[in-house]
């Protein structure tokens, strides 16, 4: 299934899980194939904005329920532009969860040993961290 | 003497351990640490935010009037107390620095909802603008929404009169509350006409729902209830009792199905509610004027003035006019923000 068909389904209700560890994608409830989808190149700059618009964006009922695998921020600390003209969450989440779930699973994302043995942490915001555990299970 | 500790706000006490003991690296106070009435301390931070702002406030001071009002005091040069004037430096620069933000009371997730609807894609049935938005939140929806406002609304009723009327002026008993149950019954009737009959030892009989129910017991087993939950909401005087009256009524919905449609009373309550926040939030903190107006206090006299004859989806053109005119590009500032 390609991208779009499958953000345009996230942006439409769907439930959806994905989880690093398995390489697997779920959509309400059932395991989706998404190697058409699989971007080959990864960078650590697009990593950082797919971040930056989920650590902002607009938080709904779904959000408070489940784990993340990456934190943004409650919805009393955004800004009233966060508010007012942000993405939701859920849909910022597919995009940045996906783009690591392919970059893992296509090879682009490999474990570096210079950035320690346990996480990589982004420098230009620290809350955007990357787990060895995800990458090497 | 037993420890007690309260919050200052509401006067609610705080639920504190039976005995005072010792942590890694404070002291725990408990029932018996002798220390009284404890009332706990509120970080406001109202003066920092007035301070940041460059206004000193060290001269200013509040205090109750007889009749229970709180009256702004000032010391003068002389070191005696006067009233504050409204043409005072300080209440002029509070003024024209704008309003302070209470993000939790001014509702600006509901101007951020609004935009979200009002800029919505077409995608398969969802055809895109805001009716399509909000009807395809469906018929749940409808009611959780609605059950959470009443709710709101007794906690507003008895400790904030002017928001609670604010918004009562779009949900209330008679607006919305009995249109809704009323609405439910009819679907609920047609949709139990529509149903296939079935016969269980010769007994006919209908599936409503999860539950099997004989065609002679229809009207009191389902129908019967529905009927005395809307006659308690009907009966509700204030907005506690009509909370309850409409939780029960929910709960008493034999099919909660998401086939029904929502009610066009509630559709036109949501549009209006929407939109009335909306312009009041743009008008208080975002600079914008209302509808041939020039000017904040005349922009929210008129939108009062306005909302108070006027149906949901007329607001909810005023509030598209009013983007309109105030060159409020919501695309191209969502855009911009995905940047």
């Amino acid at each position: 299934m390609e991208l779009q068909e499958l953000e345009r389904k996230v942006e439409s209700g769907a439930r959806f899980r994905i989880s690093f560890e398995n390489r697997t994608l779920n959509i309400n409830g059932k395991k989706v194939d998404f190697e058409d989808s699989i971007e080959p190149e990864f960078s650590f700059e697009k990593l950082e904005n797919l971040y930056r618009r989920y650590k902002h964006s607009m938080p709904g009922e779904r959000d408070n329920v489940r784990k993340s695998y990456f934190v943004a921020l409650k919805e009393e600390d955004l800004d009233d532009e966060d508010v007012l003209y942000g993405e939701r969450r859920q849909i910022s989440k597919f995009r940045l969860e996906f783009y690591v779930l392919c970059a893992i699973v296509s090879g682009a994302l490999k474990w570096d040993e210079n950035w320690g043995n346990w996480f990589w942490q982004s420098e230009s915001d620290k809350s955007l961290v990357i787990l060895r555990s995800w990458i090497e299970p | 003497m037993e420890t007690k500790v309260f919050c200052p706000k509401c006067g609610a006490e705080v639920k504190i351990s039976k005995h005072e003991h010792v942590v890694s690296n404070a002291v725990v106070i408990g029932k018996d640490s002798n220390l009284g009435n404890v009332f706990l301390q509120l970080e406001d931070d109202r003066k920092a935010r007035l301070e940041a702002r460059g206004i000193d406030t060290s001269k200013y001071f509040s205090i109750s009037s007889p009749k229970g009002e709180d009256v702004l005091m000032k010391w003068n040069d002389n070191g005696m107390p006067e009233k504050v004037a409204d043409d005072d430096p300080v209440i002029v620069a509070i003024k024209k620095a704008g309003n302070v933000p209470n993000r939790r009371l001014f509702r600006r997730h509901v101007t951020g909802q609004m935009f979200a609807a009002l800029s919505s894609e077409a995608y398969g049935y969802h055809k895109g603008g805001f009716t399509e938005w909000m009807k395809w939140h469906g018929f749940h929806y409808t009611w959780k929404m609605t059950l959470e406002e009443f709710r709101v609304q007794a906690v507003l009723y008895q400790k904030d009169a002017e928001n609670f009327f604010m918004r009562n002026r779009w949900f209330s008993k008679e607006n919305t509350a009995i249109a809704m149950c009323e609405d439910y019954l009819d679907q609920l009737r047609n949709y139990v006409d529509r149903r296939e009959v079935h016969k269980c030892k010769r007994v006919p009989y209908k599936k409503i729902g999860s539950r099997n129910v004989f065609l002679s017991d229809i009207e009191s087993k389902v129908f019967l209830p529905l009927k005395k939950a809307l006659y308690q909401v009907r009966q509700a005087s204030t907005p506690q009792e009509l909370y309850y009256a409409m939780r029960n009524f929910y709960h008493v919905m034999p099919l909660k199905s998401s086939r029904f449609k929502q009610c066009y009373e509630w559709q036109d309550s949501f549009k209006g509610s929407g939109a009335y926040f909306t312009m009041r939030n743009l008008i208080m903190f975002h600079g914008a004027n209302y509808v041939g107006c020039n000017g904040y206090d005349e922009s929210l006299r008129k939108l009062d003035e306005y909302a108070k004859d006027c149906y949901g989806y007329e607001m909810l053109g005023a509030l598209k006019e009013m983007i309109r005119q105030n060159g409020i590009n919501i695309e191209a500032k969502r855009a911009e923000w995905r940047k």
